[in-house]
């Protein structure tokens, strides 16, 4: 198994003789997870219910996979002796055993020292076997505290807050055969369940002919060419110059795809061929509907009118699409602010009946960046974090959405996180 | 007979107790919907009710072995010298 892939989370349960506790806060995916790892599983597996009926649980697990097996088995609280030798007899079947719940199996054991050694007991019984047991602890009893000592795995689910929205994220917080992961895994429901691609910082793949991005609703290309003049994407925490460049290139190439004309606008510390080579890869061929335009304020005195001309040197008419690294204006609006104040107000005009965008991309601490917010109809935000991409619209708000970046499909997907 | 068989069927259950009371009712129910063993007729085959207990407590099952073996031999003033449950039910005829 490569070193923490992007399903290391669901392999960890299935090692032979292992006892991994899943933990969470109702709702977040526990139930879910499990049955992701039954059927990732190449053995068998017993799922152990004292809550969730039989038909919620097949549901969910035909979310994941529709030919997915699983033996369910239903049990009531109260002597767990019917349980563990049910957990027994499947272990010795070399089969995954998913406990749920733990809670509820030790539910009515107050004694401290019983729920101790009985802990103990399904613990050794699992050891040596080349079955293993997945249990879900709902956190409800002084079992799910004690468990976590026993415990040779534990895997928590949570919600983090990103950018006012909410992602479900797995962290693993022991292994004990193996070094433990030092970033969140994200995962979303919608589909069943489904842990989101990282995207590694320094992204070094030359990927070729992408296919058209899977977009968020609110960023279709028709309906932006048309309801908006001027987008804002503020590059907010750790988006560095190769994954800010990678998301440009490829939402420019997007746009070729789909039949429109794109004025590209980069800053001087770039270069223009460069460009136009990585976007034309993407595209799969050279395109006359590309024009590469360098911003340099300098060479017009810094005059707005005059920047205006030299922005607008490039395709005209419809269905254009204007890309702007911010960058490319910040000399103007540190030397000239009053004057690339004028500029941006005067740039793009708020009309409902224009067929043409401007996407503007930068980091939030420049000065040029500061000025657009005011003028922007949409504000968005794209960050890094713990190896994932993540994108929101802020203004207007809208829901939290990860980028699934996939060189081998040649993909961009927004996955909303729900 | 009859009695000596019901004084070792008390002693495993009272060995198993000493690993609490939860403990020994999974073991023994598992012990009989799973062997159809009970601690009345573990002499009638003594061997699976050794691996049967391997299942259960795995490399743990030699401790247990040994304190039920143990509690026995202390019963009838036998010596106990980790020759394992089958030798010592023989030592007492019950097998």
């Amino acid at each position: 198994m490569e070193l923490f892939s992007k399903n290391w989370p669901v392999q960890i349960p299935l090692k032979a003789g292992y006892v991994s506790l899943v933990e969470g806060n109702a709702g977040i995916g526990k139930t879910s997870f499990s049955l992701a790892c039954c059927i990732e599983s190449k053995k068998d597996c017993t799922y152990i219910s004292y809550a969730e009926p039989e038909t919620s649980i097949l549901s969910k697990a035909s979310l994941i996979s529709p030919s997915s097996k699983i033996k369910i088995v239903r049990m009531m609280t109260g002597d767990p002796s019917r349980a563990f030798s049910t957990i027994l007899n499947a272990l010795e079947n070399s089969e995954l055993v998913v406990l749920d719940s733990l809670d509820a199996m030790f539910y009515g054991i107050r004694d401290e020292k019983d729920v101790r050694s009985f802990l103990q007991l399904i613990y050794n019984s699992v050891k040596g076997k080349s079955g293993s047991l997945l249990i879900i602890s709902e956190g409800t009893s002084s079992a799910s505290a004690q468990i976590r000592f026993v415990s040779d795995a534990i895997i928590q689910m949570s919600d983090e807050k990103i950018m006012d929205g909410k992602a479900r994220c797995i962290t693993v917080l022991k292994d004990r055969d193996s070094p433990v992961p030092p970033d969140p895994f994200y995962f979303t429901l919608s589909n069943g369940f489904m842990i989101n691609e990282p995207l590694p910082q320094y992204f070094s793949s030359s990927i070729k002919n992408v296919n058209a991005i899977a977009r968020p609703q609110e960023a279709g290309i028709d309906m932006q060419l048309t309801k908006w003049n001027r987008i804002l994407t503020v590059f907010g925490e750790g988006v560095g110059h190769v994954v800010g460049s990678l998301f440009r290139e490829w939402v420019a190439a997007d746009y070729l795809l789909a039949g429109k004309r794109i004025n590209y606008i980069i800053s001087k510390i770039e270069y223009g061929d460069e460009i136009a080579s990585n976007i034309y890869e993407l595209v799969g061929s050279k395109t006359e509907n590309l024009k590469v335009i360098t911003a340099d304020a300098n060479s017009v005195d810094f005059d707005p009118l005059r920047y205006s001309a030299a922005m607008t040197s490039g395709h005209a008419g419809d269905n254009v699409v204007n890309m702007v690294d911010v960058l490319a204006d910040e000399e103007f609006a540190v030397v000239n602010p009053q004057g690339y104040e004028k500029f941006v107000s005067h740039i793009t005009p708020r009309s409902s009946s224009s067929k043409n965008l401007t996407l503007l991309y930068g980091s939030g601490d420049l000065n040029a960046a500061k000025v657009q917010q005011k003028y922007a109809d949409v504000e968005r935000r794209l960050i890094y974090k713990s190896g994932h991409l993540f994108w929101k619209t802020m203004k207007p708000p809208g829901p939290l959405y990860h980028v699934d970046v996939n060189a081998e499909k040649r993909t961009m997907t927004f996955t909303r996180m729900m | 007979m009859e009695g000596r068989k019901n004084t070792v069927a008390k002693l495993i259950s009272d060995a198993l107790a000493e690993y609490g009371e939860i403990n020994k009712n999974v073991v023994l129910w598992h012990l009989e919907h799973t062997y159809n063993l009970k601690p009345e007729n573990v002499q009638s085959n003594p061997e699976l009710f050794i691996r049967a207990l391997h299942t259960i407590f795995g490399d743990f099952e030699s401790i247990v072995e040994d304190a039920i073996c143990e509690k026995i031999a202390g019963e009838y003033g036998l010596n106990y010298h980790n020759q394992g449950f089958v030798a010592l039910l023989k030592e007492l005829n019950l097998e």
